[in-house]
């Protein structure tokens, strides 16, 4: 018993354990995933389907990233969807209806990111800023941006982009390395260096932490909030235009589906719901995990329909597991005291 | 005689609604003292700290800093006059490590700054060192001990290059050990040239360390014995001449009628009683029409004892008699239903009331199943009738029983608590701080009010950290501190003598 | 002068949409030609009906103080369910209604079981169940359509009983059955006070953690009796039911005054907020807007919502307070 206790009180870091505890188990999972779907299909383990398992998840751990960053200090984005199916309608409006260059047509889509998020943190800022209202605002800007989808396209796609948007979607670096999973990998790194290097990186994982001793340390918890939103509506933006390159078609039912795993990947790679605490490379695992769970059950010839349900499983016994955990630490603790 | 102060607060007034919070008080604080104030629940300690930090602005009367007037609205700017506060909660970020809580005001000042790990570090060991933390400053706040955790944020303070830290009731939640090694700490820091001002039920820890003392007692300063000053040096003092300042004797102290239970039975009885939160075995016996006072300091564990009692936290070990009768403990529902056990949460507002709802609601919310009909419908004329029974019977001053609760004062709203508690018809009572912030005339009328229902047979626990209150009411005192209980004494209800008594108990 | 008018209007929850209604009634009778006709007001009031419903299922668990979000996906599961016994087993559609409703309560139940034994936040847990909900119906269904549906129950939607369309009679017995639960009931008493604050119901004695698992099952029975309703009224059933439901169950509720922190449900202003969200659209369409731009309408409207439940909270609770003094 007192080894135990030891073993709990000792000076490993809870940080660490955090990281390795969630980090290990994601791989673990995707590992015996994959084992087990390689062996009822032969074609799972292929240059192709790891070129295609790659593109799914640069857009889910795009997603994913986009609801950590909000995570973190301690709120909620339901619009992730809807902002990433914005942003590549109105890269694509633009694209087709008026005659700028596709470049510059995308880094106006990413703007839309930026301004559909900067709507969201001043909304919420407004309405006092807890954790239900952010994620009731963002439900309602979600059908806010939506409709606008919506109008903007009359619910018709846009065909036929140029070539080189296009090229986005379909280029394999050396034939084997998808170009959307380099982008990933990029925006990864950024948001890894976001939180682990800035100051407002800290301060939005202060406010997550403890938003009233944030207050006291002199942080503008409104000014965070807005910081945060306006990030992730950029990494949505971008998942969304990211994935119509792929598509090679933009069309406003892109990200509609998105609100579920954009909660997955990070609560899987063990980001707490609370904030305080992100996980980057957990949220990154996470997201390539669903990507293999999708790709990996249509090569088991499984109903497509049946990744939902897995989703929703996943979510349920990663934040199920997370719990446990807290729990046997807090009992932990309480036999300690008990034992003084 | 040019004092040179640091923090003068001058003919500080706070009124609350139906309370006076604070009356003329003065406070002057100088540089480089450790100055203790001192006062029991109620006194104005916690309200003139508050002013202080910049929660509450005063009525009347104003604060200066280093010979200027401020006005404090917020705690930001008590904070950038170099005021700086470790309550009794902590103030810390869980999640990250001693170094990042430290440092947090430094690169938390422009969103666009670039977190240097090692100069962070590197800075934090300083001040890690000057508050003798010996440990890595890599290491997660949530991990340390309540004690390790105030000295980072006396660490924290010291980095912000603060002109006066306040403690406030800083060794209340940590342990005997921590508490010392803080009270050396802060008179090395003192002799360092930083100023305190030290807030503590805990006058052993006033004479150890404080130079200074100011008492306040009933919302006002309290002149010294002898010295008929408000700011009394502490070597010029005596245990009790401090003690009577701060408890004193007032005038309306009038104490009930003393009873003899010597051959009454026992109605409710714990042996060894242990459960998670309250983890040291404790025993006590409560006597048919009795009127119990569990005496402590905040932290003594009294609340948690109560809510092994009563089921909320069941006992692991021990054993309950309810009416001779071993009882095993399952949850409250029991307890109310079959044992007729009532709790009364301290905190009345998050654990006691329902605040959006009504007065009739919330006083038939413990016995809904005495007032509904047989389809289980509720039975309007009933409620109305038993809300309005206690209406009368407490004196709840409203216009209508339909009132939402939380427009009512302190005290109304304490006693429509007690109302439900009362209306299940419980045989015993636990009753948690029942007159913590409640005007003089409803806690006379409450106090009044358990005297009656222990002449009519009901058997009362009543939870205070009031001196004075418990004197006064009850019968017989139980004394706890930290977690154990120390002592019994039956109440002579002579002030003075059983103070002193009961403080002893706490000191030893 | 205006600002106490306002703040009447806001306090009193019903007063105030109900004055919004009759504003937009009027003013689209007067200024568009459709709005009037027994066609459009028929079509209204029935889509109204259905909405109440769904309305009125996230209110029970608003009711506790929680959120549910698969009541979209309890109601599509419960409306395969039924079409399912329709179709493929023949039974009478009295009873498969029955049974719908009872699987309705046990998937809401099982949600309500999960929060109250893993402490989790029923958000999360509401939104995981949603997929897995929704993801088991597709599955199970592999997403065909139920199209024999019994001509009879499909007079259900396009019936009339006592000069009302039989579809609101429906909404109003359900609203009579919570306005009575809800008021007059013990349960519903429970209900509210562990909405109020858990702790406290808690203290006084009642199991807040079957007050929760019970009004999760009420919330899904509700999400079923929608669905149901939804399939008489399209004449088949399809998974698609419910997919919409998530803004207006929010919607409706909230609009009507119904409190998202919990303790305090409005049964009359949630049928009056499905009312105004449904005729709002109906505006937009006889206004000529934009089909797609509905939805960019929809989420203003429930901005809006939130603002004045906002301001409706700080009412209750702190700011604008009146203290009732204790005599001095």
């Amino acid at each position: 018993m007192n080894q135990l206790l030891n073993n709990v009180s000792d000076t490993s870091n809870k940080k660490k354990r955090f990281v390795i505890n969630n980090t290990m188990g994601v791989l673990l999972a995707m590992i015996v995933f994959s084992i087990f779907v390689g062996c009822s299909s032969n074609t799972f383990f292929s240059v192709d389907n790891f070129i295609a398992v790659s593109r799914i998840c640069s857009i889910t751990v795009l997603v994913g990233l986009a609801q950590m960053v909000v995570m973190a200090g301690g709120g909620l984005n339901i619009s992730v969807g809807a902002i990433g199916g914005l942003g590549a309608v109105v890269c694509g409006a633009l694209i087709k209806r008026t005659g700028i260059p596709w470049e510059f047509a995308i880094i106006l889509g990413i703007f839309i990111g930026v301004f559909c998020g900067a709507i969201n943190g001043f909304i919420i800022s407004r309405l006092g800023g807890a954790a239900e209202i952010s994620w009731l605002t963002t439900l309602a800007t979600m059908a806010v941006f939506t409709g606008f989808s919506l109008g903007i396209t009359h619910a018709k796609p846009f065909y036929d982009m140029p070539e080189g948007y296009d090229w986005i979607g379909a280029y394999n670096i050396f034939g084997v390395l998808s170009l959307m999973l380099v982008i990933m990998i990029f925006f990864a790194v950024i948001i890894w260096a976001l939180f682990k290097y800035t100051s407002l990186g800290r301060q939005v994982l202060a406010v997550g932490g403890n938003q009233k001793a944030a207050i006291l340390s002199g942080i503008n918890v409104n000014k965070v909030l807005i910081f945060k939103h306006i990030i992730s509506g950029v990494l949505a933006a971008s998942a969304g235009i990211l994935f119509s390159t792929r598509l090679g078609a933009v069309n406003a039912d892109i990200g509609k589906v998105w609100m579920l795993f954009s909660f997955a990947a990070p609560l899987i790679g063990g980001t707490r719901m609370e904030g305080g605490r992100v996980n980057v490379l957990g949220a990154v695992l996470g997201g390539v995990l669903l990507a293999l769970v999708s790709n990996g059950v249509v090569h088991m010839r499984i109903n497509i329909f049946i990744v939902e349900f897995m989703e929703g499983l996943i979510i349920l016994l990663a934040v199920g597991l997370d719990r446990l955990r807290a729990v046997r630490e807090e009992n932990l603790e309480r036999l300690e005291r008990s034992a003084i | 005689m040019m004092e040179n102060y640091i923090l003068e607060l001058k003919n500080i007034t706070k009124v609350f609604p139906g309370v006076k919070a604070l009356d003329n008080v003065n406070f002057s604080l100088k540089k480089g003292e450790v100055h203790a104030l001192v006062g029991e629940n109620g006194a104005g300690k916690s309200t003139l700290i508050k002013i202080l930090t910049g929660v509450y602005q005063p009525n009347e009367g104003s604060v200066f800093v280093d010979s200027k007037k401020v006005s404090l609205l917020n705690p930001q700017e008590a904070f950038t006059h170099g005021i700086n506060v470790v309550h009794q909660e902590r103030n810390l970020i869980p999640t990250f490590t001693v170094a990042e809580n430290i440092m947090i005001e430094q690169y938390c000042k422009k969103m666009t700054s670039t977190i240097n790990q090692k100069k962070i570090n590197q800075d934090a060991q300083k001040y890690i060192d000057l508050v003798g933390l010996d440990l890595e400053p890599t290491k997660n706040v949530e991990e340390l001990s309540a004690g390790k955790q105030q000295l980072v944020e006396i660490a924290k303070a010291l980095s912000s290059d603060a002109k006066i830290i306040l403690l406030d009731e800083p060794t209340a939640s940590i342990s005997v050990k921590e508490g010392e090694g803080l009270l050396d700490l802060i008179r090395n820091l003192r002799n360092k040239g930083v100023t305190f001002i030290f807030v503590s039920h805990k006058l052993e820890e006033v004479f150890n360390i404080a130079d200074t003392v100011t008492v306040l007692r009933d919302g006002k300063n309290v002149k010294g014995e002898g010295t008929n000053g408000i700011h009394v040096p502490v070597k010029d003092l005596t245990r009790n001449q401090l003690i009577t300042m701060m408890v004193g004797r007032t005038e309306e102290f009038r104490a009930f009628e003393d009873r003899d239970f010597s051959d009454k039975e026992v109605i409710l009885e714990a042996k060894m009683l242990r459960s998670v939160d309250s983890p040291k075995p404790k025993s006590f016996k409560l006597c048919k029409g009795e009127l119990l006072g569990w005496y402590g300091l905040v932290g003594a564990g009294r609340t948690e004892f109560a809510r092994t009692l009563i089921g909320y936290d069941p006992p692991i070990e021990g054993e309950e008699f309810v009416n001779g009768k071993k009882t095993v403990v399952k949850n409250i529902k029991q307890m109310q239903s079959k044992h007729k056990l009532y709790y009364l949460s301290e905190n009345r507002k998050e654990e006691g009331l329902f605040l959006k709802h009504s007065i009739k609601a919330n006083i038939t919310s413990s016995m809904l199943n005495k007032i509904k009909n047989r389809l289980g419908m509720l039975n309007f004329k009933k409620e109305q009738a038993v809300a309005n029974k206690f209406k009368e019977e407490l004196d709840i001053k409203t216009p209508s029983i339909n009132q939402v609760v939380n427009n009512l004062s302190g005290g109304n709203q304490q006693k429509v608590s007690i109302a439900k508690g009362l209306s299940v018809e419980p045989d015993i009572l636990i009753i948690d701080e029942p007159t913590v912030g409640i005007d003089v005339k409803t806690k006379a009328e409450i106090h009044r009010l358990m005297r009656n229902l222990t002449n009519e047979g009901k058997s009362i626990i009543c939870i205070t950290s009031d001196m004075q209150e418990i004197i006064q009411i009850a019968d017989r005192i139980v004394v706890f501190k930290a977690g154990k209980i120390k002592g019994e004494l039956k109440n002579t209800k002579v002030y003075g003598e059983m103070s002193k008594r009961i403080m002893k108990l706490i000191m030893d | 002068m205006l600002k106490t008018a306002l703040r009447k209007i806001l306090r009193n929850d019903l007063a105030g949409i109900t004055f919004a209604l009759v504003l937009l009634c009027t003013l689209l009778t007067i200024f568009t030609d459709g709005f009037f006709s027994a066609y459009n007001l028929d079509s209204i009031i029935k889509d109204i009906s259905i909405f109440a419903i769904v309305g009125m299922s996230q209110m029970a668990t608003l009711g506790v103080g929680q959120f549910n979000l698969a009541v979209g996906a309890i109601g599509g599961c419960a409306g395969m369910i039924f079409g399912a016994l329709l179709e493929l087993m023949g039974i009478p559609y009295a009873i498969a209604m029955i049974i719908s409703l009872a699987a309705g309560y046990l998937l809401g139940y099982f949600q309500g079981f999960l929060i109250v034994k893993t402490k989790i936040n029923a958000f999360i847990i509401t939104l995981a169940l949603a997929s897995v909900y929704h993801g088991l119906n597709m599955t199970a269904t592999e997403n065909r359509f139920f199209r024999n549906i019994p001509n009879s129950f499909k007079a259900i939607a396009k019936g009339n009983l006592w000069g009302m369309p039989v579809l609101l009679i429906f909404s109003f017995i359900t609203m009579l059955i919570f306005w009575i639960l809800f008021n007059r009931t013990v349960t519903g008493r429970r209900i509210l006070a562990t909405g109020v604050n858990v702790k406290a119901a808690d203290y006084a004695g009642i199991d807040s953690g079957s007050t929760i698992r019970l009004a999760h099952g009420l919330s899904g029975s509700l999400a079923a009796l929608a669905a149901v309703l939804t399939i008489s009224k399209l004449g088949a059933a399809q998974t698609s039911i419910g997919s919409t439901w998530l803004l207006i169950s929010f919607a409706a509720p909230i609009l009507g005054g119904t409190l998202l922190s919990g303790g305090k449900v409005s049964i009359v202003g949630t049928f009056l907020g499905a009312a105004l969200m449904t005729i709002i659209t109906n505006a937009l369409v006889l206004v000529g807007v934009s089909f797609y731009w509905f939805q960019a309408f929809t989420g203003g409207i429930l901005l809006l919502a939130f603002t004045l439940n906002k301001i409706r909270e700080s009412m209750n609770t702190g700011e604008g307070r009146v203290l009732i003094e204790g005599g001095k």
